[in-house]
Protein backbone atom coordinates (compact mmCIF):
# COMPACT_ATOMS: atom_id res chain seq x y z
CA UNK A 1 0.00 0.00 0.00
CA UNK A 2 1.13 3.51 -0.54
CA UNK A 3 -0.91 5.76 0.59
CA UNK A 4 -1.21 7.23 3.90
CA UNK A 5 -4.43 6.90 5.79
CA UNK A 6 -6.03 10.16 7.81
CA UNK A 7 -4.78 8.19 11.26
CA UNK A 8 -1.39 7.62 9.63
CA UNK A 9 -1.10 11.57 8.56
CA UNK A 10 -2.63 12.26 12.26
CA UNK A 11 -0.01 10.04 13.72
CA UNK A 12 2.89 11.96 11.61
CA UNK A 13 2.10 14.98 12.45
CA UNK A 14 1.76 14.00 15.73
CA UNK A 15 4.93 12.80 16.38
CA UNK A 16 7.36 14.83 13.87
CA UNK A 17 8.48 17.56 16.11
CA UNK A 18 8.53 15.48 19.32
CA UNK A 19 10.64 12.81 17.87
CA UNK A 20 13.18 15.37 16.75
CA UNK A 21 13.34 16.92 20.17
CA UNK A 22 13.78 13.49 21.51
CA UNK A 23 17.13 12.97 20.16
CA UNK A 24 19.69 9.70 22.23
CA UNK A 25 21.28 12.87 23.34
CA UNK A 26 18.03 13.60 25.19
CA UNK A 27 17.75 10.04 26.14
CA UNK A 28 21.58 10.30 27.64
CA UNK A 29 20.77 13.02 29.50
CA UNK A 30 16.98 11.28 30.58
CA UNK A 31 19.28 7.49 31.20
CA UNK A 32 19.72 7.91 35.54
CA UNK A 33 16.10 9.83 36.69
CA UNK A 34 14.58 6.99 33.84
CA UNK A 35 16.12 4.28 35.57
CA UNK A 36 15.34 5.18 38.87
CA UNK A 37 11.53 5.20 37.64
CA UNK A 38 11.49 1.29 36.29
CA UNK A 39 14.04 0.17 39.70
CA UNK A 40 11.71 1.90 42.22
CA UNK A 41 8.70 1.06 40.16
CA UNK A 42 10.12 -2.89 40.41
CA UNK A 43 9.67 -2.75 36.27
CA UNK A 44 6.06 -2.65 36.82
CA UNK A 45 4.85 -2.64 33.07
CA UNK A 46 7.10 -4.79 31.58
CA UNK A 47 6.01 -7.16 34.56
CA UNK A 48 2.23 -6.83 33.98
CA UNK A 49 3.08 -7.16 30.48
CA UNK A 50 4.97 -10.75 31.00
CA UNK A 51 2.18 -12.05 32.83
CA UNK A 52 -0.36 -11.52 30.63
CA UNK A 53 1.15 -13.18 27.72
CA UNK A 54 2.55 -15.45 30.32
CA UNK A 55 -1.67 -16.25 31.14
CA UNK A 56 -2.06 -15.94 27.14
CA UNK A 57 0.85 -19.05 26.51
CA UNK A 58 2.99 -16.40 24.41
CA UNK A 59 5.91 -17.28 26.12
CA UNK A 60 7.94 -20.16 26.20
CA UNK A 61 11.77 -20.41 27.81
CA UNK A 62 13.26 -20.83 24.17
CA UNK A 63 12.19 -17.19 22.61
CA UNK A 64 14.14 -14.79 21.19
CA UNK A 65 12.79 -11.42 21.95
CA UNK A 66 13.43 -7.95 20.73
CA UNK A 67 13.02 -4.89 22.52
CA UNK A 68 12.64 -1.60 20.42
CA UNK A 69 14.16 1.22 22.31
CA UNK A 70 14.65 -0.29 25.44
CA UNK A 71 15.71 2.52 28.15
CA UNK A 72 17.00 0.84 31.39
CA UNK A 73 15.33 -2.61 30.63
CA UNK A 74 11.58 -1.98 31.87
CA UNK A 75 10.82 -5.02 29.10
CA UNK A 76 13.95 -6.97 28.49
CA UNK A 77 14.91 -7.52 32.35
CA UNK A 78 11.63 -9.03 33.33
CA UNK A 79 11.46 -10.77 29.82
CA UNK A 80 14.85 -12.08 30.26
CA UNK A 81 14.52 -13.66 33.35
CA UNK A 82 11.53 -16.06 31.90
CA UNK A 83 13.29 -16.56 28.03
CA UNK A 84 16.48 -17.99 26.18
CA UNK A 85 17.39 -14.32 24.49
CA UNK A 86 16.70 -10.66 24.33
CA UNK A 87 18.16 -7.82 21.75
CA UNK A 88 17.42 -4.82 22.95
CA UNK A 89 17.36 -1.84 20.54
CA UNK A 90 19.00 1.28 22.31
CA UNK A 91 20.57 3.88 20.46
CA UNK A 92 21.40 6.17 23.81
CA UNK A 93 24.95 4.67 25.67
CA UNK A 94 23.84 6.04 29.18
CA UNK A 95 20.44 4.15 28.62
CA UNK A 96 22.19 0.67 27.53
CA UNK A 97 24.77 1.16 30.60
CA UNK A 98 21.70 1.17 32.76
CA UNK A 99 20.11 -1.80 31.22
CA UNK A 100 23.09 -3.63 31.25
CA UNK A 101 23.74 -2.87 34.98
CA UNK A 102 20.50 -3.65 35.96
CA UNK A 103 21.23 -7.27 34.04
CA UNK A 104 24.26 -7.45 35.93
CA UNK A 105 22.69 -7.35 39.52
CA UNK A 106 20.29 -9.96 38.14
CA UNK A 107 22.98 -11.81 37.07
CA UNK A 108 21.25 -11.82 33.91
CA UNK A 109 23.98 -12.64 31.13
CA UNK A 110 21.19 -13.35 27.76
CA UNK A 111 20.51 -9.73 27.20
CA UNK A 112 22.74 -8.00 24.14
CA UNK A 113 22.48 -4.53 22.79
CA UNK A 114 22.14 -3.18 19.15
CA UNK A 115 23.15 0.26 19.98
CA UNK A 116 21.36 2.25 17.21
CA UNK A 117 18.01 3.48 16.31
CA UNK A 118 15.19 1.08 15.19
CA UNK A 119 14.88 2.96 11.93
CA UNK A 120 18.13 2.70 11.29
CA UNK A 121 18.69 -1.47 11.93
CA UNK A 122 19.46 -3.45 9.25
CA UNK A 123 16.74 -6.10 9.37
CA UNK A 124 17.43 -8.14 6.01
CA UNK A 125 19.95 -9.83 8.70
CA UNK A 126 17.11 -10.01 10.82
CA UNK A 127 14.37 -11.52 8.91
CA UNK A 128 12.03 -14.00 10.84
CA UNK A 129 14.64 -14.68 13.79
CA UNK A 130 12.79 -13.29 16.35
CA UNK A 131 9.84 -14.82 18.27
CA UNK A 132 8.22 -11.35 19.79
CA UNK A 133 9.46 -8.16 18.70
CA UNK A 134 8.25 -5.74 21.34
CA UNK A 135 7.82 -1.55 20.73
CA UNK A 136 6.95 -0.22 24.29
CA UNK A 137 6.62 3.53 25.36
CA UNK A 138 8.55 4.21 22.55
CA UNK A 139 6.57 4.00 18.54
CA UNK A 140 5.90 8.21 18.94
CA UNK A 141 9.70 8.43 17.71
CA UNK A 142 8.36 6.88 14.52
CA UNK A 143 6.35 9.07 12.23
CA UNK A 144 6.30 6.37 9.49
CA UNK A 145 4.88 4.56 12.37
CA UNK A 146 3.26 1.33 9.80
CA UNK A 147 6.86 1.34 7.86
CA UNK A 148 8.10 0.62 11.04
CA UNK A 149 5.85 -1.79 12.14
CA UNK A 150 6.09 -3.90 8.82
CA UNK A 151 9.86 -3.83 9.42
CA UNK A 152 9.05 -5.04 12.89
CA UNK A 153 6.93 -7.53 11.59
CA UNK A 154 9.87 -8.84 9.28
CA UNK A 155 12.22 -9.75 11.87
CA UNK A 156 9.50 -11.40 13.64
CA UNK A 157 8.27 -15.07 12.89
CA UNK A 158 5.81 -15.01 16.07
CA UNK A 159 3.94 -11.97 17.34
CA UNK A 160 4.55 -7.86 17.53
CA UNK A 161 3.62 -6.08 20.27
CA UNK A 162 3.05 -2.31 20.46
CA UNK A 163 2.47 -1.03 24.27
CA UNK A 164 1.88 2.56 24.88
CA UNK A 165 0.44 4.57 27.87
CA UNK A 166 -3.39 5.16 27.38
CA UNK A 167 -4.16 8.74 27.87
CA UNK A 168 -5.97 9.93 31.12
CA UNK A 169 -6.00 13.43 32.63
CA UNK A 170 -4.40 14.47 35.68
CA UNK A 171 -2.70 17.27 37.54
CA UNK A 172 0.52 16.91 35.03
CA UNK A 173 -1.46 18.25 32.29
CA UNK A 174 -2.19 21.18 34.68
CA UNK A 175 1.84 21.32 35.72
CA UNK A 176 2.22 21.21 31.78
CA UNK A 177 -0.74 23.90 31.20
CA UNK A 178 0.84 26.29 33.85
CA UNK A 179 4.55 26.19 32.29
CA UNK A 180 3.20 26.49 28.98
CA UNK A 181 4.15 23.42 27.37
CA UNK A 182 2.56 22.28 24.69
CA UNK A 183 -0.40 19.97 25.70
CA UNK A 184 -0.42 17.11 24.51
CA UNK A 185 -4.32 15.20 24.62
CA UNK A 186 -3.74 12.64 21.35
CA UNK A 187 -4.39 9.12 22.89
CA UNK A 188 -2.03 7.41 20.99
CA UNK A 189 -2.71 3.91 22.00
CA UNK A 190 -6.11 4.06 20.62
CA UNK A 191 -4.18 5.94 17.36
CA UNK A 192 -1.89 3.42 17.19
CA UNK A 193 -4.53 0.70 17.02
CA UNK A 194 -6.86 2.14 14.63
CA UNK A 195 -3.92 2.47 11.92
CA UNK A 196 -2.99 -0.86 12.42
CA UNK A 197 -6.85 -1.87 11.87
CA UNK A 198 -7.12 0.48 8.47
CA UNK A 199 -4.16 -1.55 7.59
CA UNK A 200 -6.21 -4.90 7.84
CA UNK A 201 -4.53 -5.83 11.37
CA UNK A 202 -6.34 -6.83 14.12
CA UNK A 203 -4.46 -7.30 17.24
CA UNK A 204 -5.54 -8.56 20.33
CA UNK A 205 -5.35 -6.16 23.56
CA UNK A 206 -5.93 -5.41 26.65
CA UNK A 207 -5.39 -2.49 28.77
CA UNK A 208 -3.52 -2.39 31.79
CA UNK A 209 -3.24 -0.68 35.41
CA UNK A 210 0.59 0.70 35.82
CA UNK A 211 2.44 2.30 38.46
CA UNK A 212 5.17 5.10 38.51
CA UNK A 213 7.39 4.75 41.07
CA UNK A 214 10.23 7.37 41.26
CA UNK A 215 12.17 9.26 43.97
CA UNK A 216 11.86 13.01 44.17
CA UNK A 217 15.39 13.93 42.49
CA UNK A 218 14.00 11.50 39.67
CA UNK A 219 10.95 12.88 39.03
CA UNK A 220 12.03 16.80 39.19
CA UNK A 221 15.04 16.05 36.96
CA UNK A 222 12.34 14.26 34.42
CA UNK A 223 10.04 17.41 34.38
CA UNK A 224 13.23 19.95 34.31
CA UNK A 225 14.49 18.25 31.23
CA UNK A 226 11.27 17.62 29.72
CA UNK A 227 10.83 21.58 29.89
CA UNK A 228 14.18 22.15 28.64
CA UNK A 229 13.45 20.08 25.35
CA UNK A 230 11.41 23.60 24.34
CA UNK A 231 13.24 26.09 26.29
CA UNK A 232 15.33 27.05 29.60
CA UNK A 233 13.85 26.66 33.03
CA UNK A 234 13.27 29.71 34.54
CA UNK A 235 12.71 30.33 38.84
CA UNK A 236 8.89 30.66 38.53
CA UNK A 237 9.06 27.16 36.67
CA UNK A 238 11.18 25.62 39.24
CA UNK A 239 8.86 26.56 41.82
CA UNK A 240 5.83 25.04 40.34
CA UNK A 241 8.14 21.86 39.71
CA UNK A 242 8.41 21.60 43.13
CA UNK A 243 4.98 22.74 44.00
CA UNK A 244 3.81 19.89 41.84
CA UNK A 245 6.34 17.32 43.54
CA UNK A 246 4.99 17.93 46.87
CA UNK A 247 1.14 17.18 46.00
CA UNK A 248 2.35 14.27 44.53
CA UNK A 249 4.85 12.85 47.12
CA UNK A 250 3.77 9.29 48.99
CA UNK A 251 6.30 7.69 51.40
CA UNK A 252 8.89 9.98 50.14
CA UNK A 253 8.48 8.34 46.38
CA UNK A 254 6.77 10.58 43.42
CA UNK A 255 3.97 7.96 42.53
CA UNK A 256 1.42 8.27 39.79
CA UNK A 257 -0.75 5.68 38.74
CA UNK A 258 -2.03 5.06 35.16
CA UNK A 259 -3.31 2.78 31.85
CA UNK A 260 -0.99 1.13 29.77
CA UNK A 261 -2.72 -0.18 26.64
CA UNK A 262 -1.35 -3.42 24.88
CA UNK A 263 -1.58 -4.68 21.36
CA UNK A 264 -0.34 -7.88 20.40
CA UNK A 265 -0.63 -9.96 16.78
CA UNK A 266 0.29 -13.17 15.49
CA UNK A 267 2.75 -12.09 12.33
CA UNK A 268 1.46 -14.21 9.48
CA UNK B 1 -17.33 13.57 24.79
CA UNK B 2 -16.52 13.15 20.94
CA UNK B 3 -19.20 10.74 19.19
CA UNK B 4 -17.60 10.11 16.39
CA UNK B 5 -17.66 6.39 16.61
CA UNK B 6 -21.05 6.58 17.61
CA UNK B 7 -22.40 8.84 14.43
CA UNK B 8 -20.81 6.74 11.99
CA UNK B 9 -22.62 3.59 13.82
CA UNK B 10 -25.73 5.54 13.05
CA UNK B 11 -24.73 6.63 9.62
CA UNK B 12 -23.41 2.65 8.58
CA UNK B 13 -27.09 1.46 10.47
CA UNK B 14 -28.93 3.94 8.26
CA UNK B 15 -26.75 3.50 5.05
CA UNK B 16 -28.29 -0.18 5.65
CA UNK B 17 -31.44 0.00 6.00
CA UNK B 18 -31.91 2.59 3.10
CA UNK B 19 -29.79 -0.25 0.79
CA UNK B 20 -32.92 -2.68 2.34
CA UNK B 21 -36.07 -3.49 0.61
CA UNK B 22 -37.54 -3.87 4.66
CA UNK B 23 -35.49 -4.64 7.63
CA UNK B 24 -35.01 -7.77 9.26
CA UNK B 25 -38.27 -9.34 11.09
CA UNK B 26 -38.50 -11.19 13.81
CA UNK B 27 -40.33 -14.19 11.77
CA UNK B 28 -37.20 -13.73 9.48
CA UNK B 29 -35.30 -15.50 11.90
CA UNK B 30 -37.55 -18.24 12.85
CA UNK B 31 -37.12 -19.30 8.94
CA UNK B 32 -33.37 -19.02 9.30
CA UNK B 33 -33.38 -21.50 12.70
CA UNK B 34 -32.85 -24.66 10.92
CA UNK B 35 -29.97 -23.61 9.04
CA UNK B 36 -28.35 -21.57 11.95
CA UNK B 37 -28.97 -24.58 13.91
CA UNK B 38 -26.88 -27.09 11.70
CA UNK B 39 -23.88 -24.85 11.47
CA UNK B 40 -23.57 -24.90 15.44
CA UNK B 41 -23.84 -28.61 16.00
CA UNK B 42 -22.26 -29.74 13.02
CA UNK B 43 -18.41 -28.58 14.68
CA UNK B 44 -20.51 -29.33 18.21
CA UNK B 45 -20.79 -25.80 19.01
CA UNK B 46 -16.88 -24.33 18.76
CA UNK B 47 -17.30 -21.53 18.06
CA UNK B 48 -19.42 -20.54 21.69
CA UNK B 49 -17.38 -23.22 23.50
CA UNK B 50 -14.22 -21.18 22.06
CA UNK B 51 -15.92 -17.94 23.77
CA UNK B 52 -16.03 -19.74 27.02
CA UNK B 53 -12.47 -21.09 26.95
CA UNK B 54 -11.23 -17.40 26.80
CA UNK B 55 -13.67 -15.86 29.36
CA UNK B 56 -13.10 -18.79 31.63
CA UNK B 57 -9.24 -18.12 31.58
CA UNK B 58 -9.45 -14.69 32.17
CA UNK B 59 -11.86 -15.03 35.36
CA UNK B 60 -14.78 -14.25 33.80
CA UNK B 61 -16.85 -17.15 33.85
CA UNK B 62 -16.87 -19.76 36.62
CA UNK B 63 -19.21 -22.83 37.12
CA UNK B 64 -21.36 -20.57 39.38
CA UNK B 65 -21.98 -17.73 36.84
CA UNK B 66 -25.43 -16.43 35.86
CA UNK B 67 -25.28 -15.08 32.29
CA UNK B 68 -27.97 -13.53 30.36
CA UNK B 69 -27.63 -13.55 26.28
CA UNK B 70 -28.88 -11.19 24.35
CA UNK B 71 -30.19 -12.67 21.06
CA UNK B 72 -29.39 -16.46 21.86
CA UNK B 73 -30.69 -17.99 18.15
CA UNK B 74 -30.66 -22.05 18.00
CA UNK B 75 -28.15 -21.58 21.11
CA UNK B 76 -25.06 -20.94 20.27
CA UNK B 77 -23.74 -19.92 23.47
CA UNK B 78 -27.16 -21.52 25.51
CA UNK B 79 -25.58 -25.32 25.23
CA UNK B 80 -22.05 -24.79 25.68
CA UNK B 81 -22.18 -22.68 28.28
CA UNK B 82 -25.03 -24.08 29.96
CA UNK B 83 -22.54 -27.47 29.87
CA UNK B 84 -20.08 -25.69 32.10
CA UNK B 85 -22.00 -22.34 34.03
CA UNK B 86 -24.77 -22.31 36.76
CA UNK B 87 -27.29 -20.99 34.67
CA UNK B 88 -28.15 -19.12 31.13
CA UNK B 89 -31.47 -17.06 30.39
CA UNK B 90 -31.79 -16.65 27.19
CA UNK B 91 -33.39 -13.23 25.49
CA UNK B 92 -35.21 -14.55 22.41
CA UNK B 93 -37.98 -13.56 20.24
CA UNK B 94 -38.28 -16.39 17.27
CA UNK B 95 -40.33 -18.99 17.59
CA UNK B 96 -38.07 -21.02 15.53
CA UNK B 97 -34.91 -20.15 17.57
CA UNK B 98 -36.64 -20.84 20.76
CA UNK B 99 -37.73 -24.46 19.53
CA UNK B 100 -34.25 -24.99 18.50
CA UNK B 101 -32.94 -24.11 21.59
CA UNK B 102 -35.19 -26.54 23.50
CA UNK B 103 -34.82 -29.59 21.08
CA UNK B 104 -30.75 -28.81 21.12
CA UNK B 105 -30.91 -28.40 25.22
CA UNK B 106 -32.90 -31.97 25.75
CA UNK B 107 -30.51 -33.52 22.97
CA UNK B 108 -27.01 -32.02 25.41
CA UNK B 109 -29.38 -33.17 28.24
CA UNK B 110 -28.95 -29.41 29.21
CA UNK B 111 -32.10 -28.42 31.38
CA UNK B 112 -29.97 -24.95 33.19
CA UNK B 113 -31.62 -22.47 31.12
CA UNK B 114 -34.80 -20.52 30.56
CA UNK B 115 -36.33 -18.10 27.97
CA UNK B 116 -36.82 -14.96 28.13
CA UNK B 117 -39.22 -14.85 24.82
CA UNK B 118 -38.92 -10.91 23.90
CA UNK B 119 -36.57 -8.44 21.88
CA UNK B 120 -33.94 -7.49 24.42
CA UNK B 121 -35.30 -3.72 23.42
CA UNK B 122 -38.34 -4.22 25.57
CA UNK B 123 -37.09 -6.65 28.45
CA UNK B 124 -37.21 -4.68 31.77
CA UNK B 125 -34.13 -4.05 32.92
CA UNK B 126 -35.01 -2.73 35.62
CA UNK B 127 -37.20 -5.38 37.12
CA UNK B 128 -33.56 -7.39 36.47
CA UNK B 129 -31.33 -5.05 38.02
CA UNK B 130 -27.69 -6.53 38.98
CA UNK B 131 -29.20 -9.95 38.34
CA UNK B 132 -26.68 -11.98 36.34
CA UNK B 133 -22.92 -12.36 36.37
CA UNK B 134 -22.23 -11.62 32.79
CA UNK B 135 -24.34 -10.20 29.92
CA UNK B 136 -23.27 -11.75 26.21
CA UNK B 137 -24.50 -10.88 22.95
CA UNK B 138 -23.26 -12.17 19.65
CA UNK B 139 -23.41 -11.34 16.08
CA UNK B 140 -26.94 -9.50 17.57
CA UNK B 141 -25.67 -5.42 17.81
CA UNK B 142 -25.63 -4.58 14.46
CA UNK B 143 -29.69 -4.28 14.43
CA UNK B 144 -29.80 -1.75 17.34
CA UNK B 145 -29.10 1.98 16.16
CA UNK B 146 -28.90 3.31 19.94
CA UNK B 147 -26.12 0.76 20.85
CA UNK B 148 -24.97 2.97 24.09
CA UNK B 149 -28.57 2.85 24.98
CA UNK B 150 -28.79 -1.02 24.55
CA UNK B 151 -24.98 -1.37 26.31
CA UNK B 152 -26.04 0.64 28.68
CA UNK B 153 -28.99 -1.86 29.67
CA UNK B 154 -26.76 -4.69 28.78
CA UNK B 155 -24.24 -3.56 31.97
CA UNK B 156 -27.66 -2.94 34.34
CA UNK B 157 -28.46 -6.72 34.49
CA UNK B 158 -24.90 -7.83 35.02
CA UNK B 159 -23.34 -7.39 38.77
CA UNK B 160 -20.35 -8.42 36.79
CA UNK B 161 -18.97 -8.56 33.17
CA UNK B 162 -20.36 -7.34 29.93
CA UNK B 163 -19.32 -9.17 26.71
CA UNK B 164 -19.95 -8.61 23.10
CA UNK B 165 -18.69 -11.03 20.51
CA UNK B 166 -18.49 -8.91 17.06
CA UNK B 167 -17.58 -10.15 13.94
CA UNK B 168 -14.57 -8.60 11.48
CA UNK B 169 -15.29 -7.58 8.10
CA UNK B 170 -18.86 -8.22 8.72
CA UNK B 171 -19.66 -8.26 4.96
CA UNK B 172 -17.30 -11.10 4.00
CA UNK B 173 -19.91 -13.62 4.45
CA UNK B 174 -22.30 -12.62 2.13
CA UNK B 175 -19.86 -12.43 -0.46
CA UNK B 176 -19.38 -10.33 -3.04
CA UNK B 177 -19.45 -13.26 -5.73
CA UNK B 178 -22.99 -14.00 -5.28
CA UNK B 179 -23.88 -10.31 -4.62
CA UNK B 180 -22.67 -9.07 -7.43
CA UNK B 181 -24.85 -11.49 -9.38
CA UNK B 182 -28.04 -10.73 -7.71
CA UNK B 183 -28.06 -7.12 -7.65
CA UNK B 184 -25.10 -6.08 -10.16
CA UNK B 185 -23.25 -3.08 -8.76
CA UNK B 186 -25.61 -1.91 -5.90
CA UNK B 187 -23.25 -1.16 -2.67
CA UNK B 188 -23.40 -4.60 -0.32
CA UNK B 189 -24.37 -3.60 3.60
CA UNK B 190 -22.40 -3.28 6.23
CA UNK B 191 -23.14 -4.41 9.62
CA UNK B 192 -20.86 -2.45 11.78
CA UNK B 193 -19.70 -4.60 14.47
CA UNK B 194 -15.84 -5.19 15.10
CA UNK B 195 -13.64 -2.36 15.32
CA UNK B 196 -16.57 0.24 15.26
CA UNK B 197 -18.11 -1.37 18.93
CA UNK B 198 -14.71 -1.15 20.57
CA UNK B 199 -14.32 2.40 19.57
CA UNK B 200 -17.93 3.25 20.87
CA UNK B 201 -16.93 1.76 24.32
CA UNK B 202 -13.47 3.69 24.46
CA UNK B 203 -15.64 6.89 23.96
CA UNK B 204 -18.27 5.93 26.56
CA UNK B 205 -14.88 5.94 28.89
CA UNK B 206 -14.68 1.62 28.74
CA UNK B 207 -11.47 0.09 28.46
CA UNK B 208 -12.57 -3.06 27.13
CA UNK B 209 -10.24 -6.49 26.53
CA UNK B 210 -10.35 -7.98 22.88
CA UNK B 211 -9.15 -11.71 21.97
CA UNK B 212 -9.71 -12.53 18.80
CA UNK B 213 -10.91 -16.02 17.37
CA UNK B 214 -11.21 -17.39 13.91
CA UNK B 215 -13.79 -19.85 13.33
CA UNK B 216 -16.51 -21.17 10.51
CA UNK B 217 -19.80 -22.40 10.01
CA UNK B 218 -20.97 -25.57 7.74
CA UNK B 219 -23.93 -26.05 6.62
CA UNK B 220 -25.94 -28.36 4.31
CA UNK B 221 -26.44 -27.17 0.50
CA UNK B 222 -30.48 -27.35 1.15
CA UNK B 223 -29.91 -24.86 4.32
CA UNK B 224 -27.53 -22.25 2.75
CA UNK B 225 -29.76 -21.78 0.14
CA UNK B 226 -32.33 -21.18 2.45
CA UNK B 227 -30.07 -19.00 4.27
CA UNK B 228 -29.55 -16.92 0.99
CA UNK B 229 -33.15 -16.79 -0.16
CA UNK B 230 -33.92 -15.18 3.34
CA UNK B 231 -31.02 -12.78 3.25
CA UNK B 232 -31.54 -11.60 -0.58
CA UNK B 233 -35.28 -11.30 -0.41
CA UNK B 234 -34.40 -8.34 2.17
CA UNK B 235 -32.77 -6.68 -0.64
CA UNK B 236 -34.13 -7.82 -4.22
CA UNK B 237 -37.58 -9.54 -5.25
CA UNK B 238 -36.38 -13.17 -5.34
CA UNK B 239 -37.52 -14.87 -8.69
CA UNK B 240 -37.12 -18.62 -10.38
CA UNK B 241 -34.20 -16.61 -12.54
CA UNK B 242 -32.44 -15.48 -9.06
CA UNK B 243 -32.87 -18.43 -7.01
CA UNK B 244 -30.85 -20.23 -9.99
CA UNK B 245 -28.20 -18.09 -9.49
CA UNK B 246 -28.31 -18.94 -6.06
CA UNK B 247 -28.43 -22.66 -6.30
CA UNK B 248 -25.74 -22.25 -8.74
CA UNK B 249 -23.60 -20.22 -6.34
CA UNK B 250 -23.86 -23.03 -3.79
CA UNK B 251 -23.50 -25.73 -5.62
CA UNK B 252 -20.26 -24.55 -7.29
CA UNK B 253 -18.69 -23.52 -3.91
CA UNK B 254 -19.25 -26.86 -1.56
CA UNK B 255 -16.75 -28.36 -0.13
CA UNK B 256 -16.82 -32.13 0.87
CA UNK B 257 -21.14 -31.93 0.52
CA UNK B 258 -20.62 -28.62 2.90
CA UNK B 259 -21.00 -24.96 2.34
CA UNK B 260 -17.99 -23.45 4.30
CA UNK B 261 -18.03 -19.82 5.57
CA UNK B 262 -15.07 -18.62 7.53
CA UNK B 263 -15.25 -16.02 10.22
CA UNK B 264 -12.91 -13.37 12.51
CA UNK B 265 -14.57 -12.47 15.42
CA UNK B 266 -13.56 -10.11 18.02
CA UNK B 267 -14.49 -11.45 21.82
CA UNK B 268 -14.75 -7.58 23.72
CA UNK B 269 -15.59 -7.82 27.35
CA UNK B 270 -15.50 -5.33 30.50
CA UNK B 271 -16.42 -5.10 33.62
CA UNK B 272 -20.15 -3.50 33.73
CA UNK B 273 -20.76 -0.23 35.25
CA UNK B 274 -23.10 0.46 37.78
CA UNK B 275 -26.04 2.03 35.50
Amino acid sequence: MNFLTDYEQDWAELCTNESKRCSPEYWNSRAEDYADFIVNSDFDHGRKILELFKKEGLINQDMHIMDIGSGPGAISIPFAEEVRAITAVEPADEMANQLLKQAALKSLSNISVIPHIWQEVYTGDLEKKIDMTICCHSVWHFPDLFTQIERMQQVSRGYCVLSHGVHTPDDSSQLIQKLGMPQDDEDRFILEKRILENRGIFPESSILPVKMRRTIGSARSMLILGLKKYREPEIQDLNLIEEHLMMNVKNGMYVREGKMGVLWWRVS
Amino acid sequence: MNRSAVLKWEEMYDARLSMMNRDYMVDDWSKRSDDYSESRKTDNYRYGRSVHEILFKNGVVSPKTRMIEVGSGPGTFVIPFADKISHVTAVEPADGMKERIRENAKEAGLSNFDILSSIWQEVDVDGLSKSFDLTISSTVIWMFRDIVEQIRRMEKVSSGYCCLCAGIDSKAHTGDELWNALLGDKPRPTFPEYPLTYDILYEEGIHPEVRIIEHESRRSPENIMKMHQVFYNLFTDMNPDKEEIIRDHVMNHLEKGQYIMRFKTAIIWWKARDM
